[in-house]
């Protein structure tokens, strides 16, 4: 392997060494794994606004009771 | 938000290009497949926000930076409280490497490992990354000058560490 005489670029060289093994499986890979944990979010986003709509409901009908009481 | 479609052509272009950026700060391997999907997670999020698609690149760095740099400083914590260390045999380069040119890689990533984490992330992005000063401060949202320092700084450091090498491996 080459080596600089400068201070650092010895180092620099070296690290330039570092490449991820960014193979095609990796990649579908990661990328499947990405979609699942964006769907896994919108799925608890969704259930949260489900919630929301649920306990909202539920305080109308509690405010409607109240309100014939 | 923008299409799963959208999203796949945007990963397609650019997840190696952030998965180089993100190994050479972190210095491992076993954080990668985290770090991209974060960095992807986030852009899939502001996708709709970019200007243009010629900015998507220095957009995802900066946002690979920004995600790399907050792993190093969990890192750094936790290595102060003894919790981790990096592996001594860390993979950092491909099979076609002798076991010699890994050891010396992994040594002189732990010399850069030990300069300060944001004038190293600088260092990294100009002597390894081969990025442009303005493009670094544009990655790094600081100054052309505070980039300068922070350069300055980290071969002080580097610098300091050749004094004290035994192996060489800084000249």
């Amino acid at each position: 392997m080459e080596r600089s005489r400068s201070s650092g670029s010895g180092v620099a060289r070296l690290l330039a060494e570092i490449k991820p093994r960014w193979t095609r499986e990796r990649h579908e890979r990661v990328f499947a794994a990405l979609l699942e944990r964006i769907r896994a979010e919108a799925r608890e986003d969704d259930d949260e606004r489900d919630d929301d709509q649920n306990g909202h409901a539920g305080y109308g009908q509690l405010d409607g009771g109240h309100a014939h009481a | 938000m923008v299409s799963e479609e959208e999203l796949g052509d945007l990963f397609r272009r650019y997840a190696s290009y952030v998965a180089t950026i993100g190994i050479r700060l972190l210095g491992r391997d076993d954080e990668l497949d985290d770090l991209v999907q974060e960095v992807f997670m986030e852009a899939y999020r502001g996708l709709h926000r970019l200007r243009s698609a010629d900015a998507a690149k220095a957009w995802l760095a900066r946002i690979t930076v920004r995600r790399a740099t907050r792993r190093l400083r969990r890192r750094r914590v936790r290595a102060f409280f003894s919790l981790e260390s990096l592996p001594s045999d860390a993979r950092l380069v491909d099979d076609g490497a002798s076991p010699e040119e890994r050891a010396e890689i992994a040594d002189s990533y732990r010399m850069v490992e030990r300069i300060p984490i944001r004038q190293r992330v600088v260092w990294v992005l100009k002597h390894v990354q081969g990025e442009t000063l303005d493009s670094i401060a544009e990655i790094c949202r600081c100054s052309k000058t505070t980039v300068q320092r922070r350069l300055r700084a980290a071969e002080q450091a580097l610098e300091e560490q050749k004094q004290g090498d035994p192996h060489g491996t800084l000249t």
